[in-house]
Order: structure tokens, then sequence, then C-alpha cells
């Protein structure tokens, strides 16, 4: 008898999940498609230009993730740049005119930037040296030893 | 004698990036620097074209109608908290006889004219920018920011966050503008 109820327990919450993940889909589903796109295309693109542009006042997030007054204006003013049928460079220099490079994930190099790529680098040849060094040191220590 | 000295290692390299850390603490505590605080992207550039209402009238102002002297553009809101605790001192900035522009950023122009009557307007004239358009061209991210631009009507530095008498000091008059 007990494990009957537990039985019907068990599925009573499966239904539950599972009609909570069908509406849930059916939702979200929904919230994308409540803007109008040219194409195909132009919604995909506009998506992952939320994804590549980061929002100026929430630091953390991109535009899709925040919910920051400016990030709602940016999306609406994206969709209208996609909409005119702008290439992403086009888009990225819109952004990155008003709020500076820091609203691109993937910066220029330039002389304040140069740092992303030299200290990795830089790092990298030092550590090579070390290596490198102390490989011939101790060689040259056993060389020692052995003429000793 | 060097393996003696390797043993310290560790608290050399943690000593360094303590005193890195340190100072970075030191300089955010004393306002000097603040990681929310973006740099503009205007700075030497001419106030983006601009076709927009005045708050008190609904004649069009545009870019001709900004003063030939150098000049502060205020964006603000009766929304914004920060914005009253600024207003004070954008009072005593006018009657010094500096030149302020409002631009009343997404607002109910009847807010923003009550909050002028109530708390004594200091600006030449208000723009009323209801979709926060010229706010995006210039790179406005919240309220209040303050643009100082020059004579030449050229952006010279921009303020995240209320001006008072420090940032006015500081940062405003080594700019070296005449007011």
């Amino acid at each position: 008898m007990r494990i009957r109820s537990q039985q019907y327990f068990l599925s009573f919450l499966l239904l539950v999940c599972s009609v909570l993940f069908v509406t849930t889909s059916f939702a979200s589903s929904d919230a994308k498609n409540l803007l109008a796109f040219q194409s195909q295309e132009h919604r995909d693109r506009y998506y992952q230009l939320l994804d590549d542009i980061r929002c100026p006042k929430c630091q953390n997030q991109n535009l899709a993730d925040s919910d920051a007054q400016i990030a709602y204006d940016l999306r609406d003013e994206l969709y209208k740049l996609v909409q005119q049928d702008l290439t992403d460079d086009e888009i990225y220099r819109f952004m990155s005119g008003r709020y500076g490079n820091f609203v691109l994930y993937d910066p220029p190099l330039n002389a304040v930037t140069a740092i992303l790529w030299l200290l990795p680098l830089s790092l990298f040849c030092l550590s090579i040296m070390i290596i490198a060094l102390r490989y011939r040191f101790s060689e040259s220590e056993e060389g020692h030893t052995d003429a000793d | 004698m060097i393996s003696r000295l390797k043993l310290f290692a560790p608290l050399i390299i943690f000593s360094v990036i303590a005193a890195v850390f340190f100072r970075l603490e030191n300089r955010m505590v004393s306002g000097e620097y603040d990681p929310s605080m973006l740099p503009s992207a205007l700075i030497g550039q001419p106030i983006p074209e601009f076709s927009l209402p005045a708050l008190s009238t609904v004649r069009l102002l545009t870019n001709e109608d900004l003063p030939n002297q150098a000049y502060i553009i205020n964006v603000w809101a009766s929304w914004c908290i920060s914005c009253r605790v600024e207003h004070a001192y954008l009072n005593a900035l006018s009657q010094k006889g500096v030149a302020i522009i409002g631009l009343n950023y997404k607002d109910k122009p009847v807010d923003a004219l009550q909050w002028l009557e109530r708390l004594g307007n200091p600006y030449q004239f208000n723009l009323s920018d209801l979709k926060g358009k010229l706010a995006l061209d210039l790179g406005v991210y919240g309220a209040p920011e303050n643009y100082i631009v020059g004579a030449d009507g050229i952006i010279r530095y921009r303020h995240v966050g209320i001006l008072d008498d420090k940032v006015w000091r500081d940062k405003i008059v080594p700019l070296g503008l005449s007011w």
C-alpha cells in the first residue's frame, strides 16, 4: 500500500515537471518571436550580436542578459541597425563610437590594449628563457662533478 | 645562499601583489578610481547633431542653439535620486555664471517642469530627450552625467555621477576653460 502511494506521488511529480518544462519552453520561444525580422538570417545576427556586445551599465553582462534601462535602449537600437542591413563591423563601430571599446568583447589592438597580447607572450618567452638557463646550469654542474 | 633566498620568494611575491591591491583599494575608497566609470568615447569630438524639443516650449532646438562659450551639458531626470543631490550645486554654479544646458533624459515633461519650479532652474535651457536619442549618441548610460564642452563645441571631459565642488576643482578647473 505504502509503495503504491509513493509510485502515484512520483508519477504525479513527473507529470508536473513535464508540464512545467513544456510551458516554459513555449514561453521562451514566444519571447524570441516577438520581434519581426526580414529573414531568419537577420534574426540570427540580432541574437548573435546581443551576445557579443557588453552592457555599459551592468558591466559583467552582455546586452542579452542585462536588465538595465540602457540595455533595453541598446537592444532597440541594435534591432533597428540589423533591420537596416548594417554589417557587423558597422554595428560594432556604432556601439564603440558611443560607448567606447569597453562594450566590445573582442577589443582592437592599439597602444592601450597591446598589453593584453604582449604580457602573455613576454611571460611565455621569459619562462622559456628561465627553463633554458636552468637546464644549461644543471648540465654544466653535472659536467663539473664528472670531472671531479 | 641562493636557495636560502628562494625560501622568501613566496613572501616577496605575496607582498608585491598585496601592495598593488592595497593601492587599488585606497584609490577606490578615495573616489579617485571607480571601475564602474567608463571613459567617454566622445572626448575631443563635437556634440552629435540633434533636433529636440525644448522642455518648456514646443520649439525644436538644434546644435545652432548651443552657447558660444564653454558650457556643461547636464543629463538629469526627475526620477533620478542622485540628480536631486546634485541640483543644489548646479544652482550655485549657474549663480557664478557657468552656462549649463539640461538634457532631460527619458522624463515626463510635467514632472521635470515641476521639479524646476520647486528646486530652482540652473539651466539656460532644457532639451527634452523623451526617447534618449541624443543621450544614446552621447554615450550616456545613466543619470546624472555631465559633459564639459569648450567654446569651440568640442567635448573636453565627461563626468559620470554627481558633479560637486571636488569634481569641479580636481577635474574641471584643470581643463583651463574660461567660464
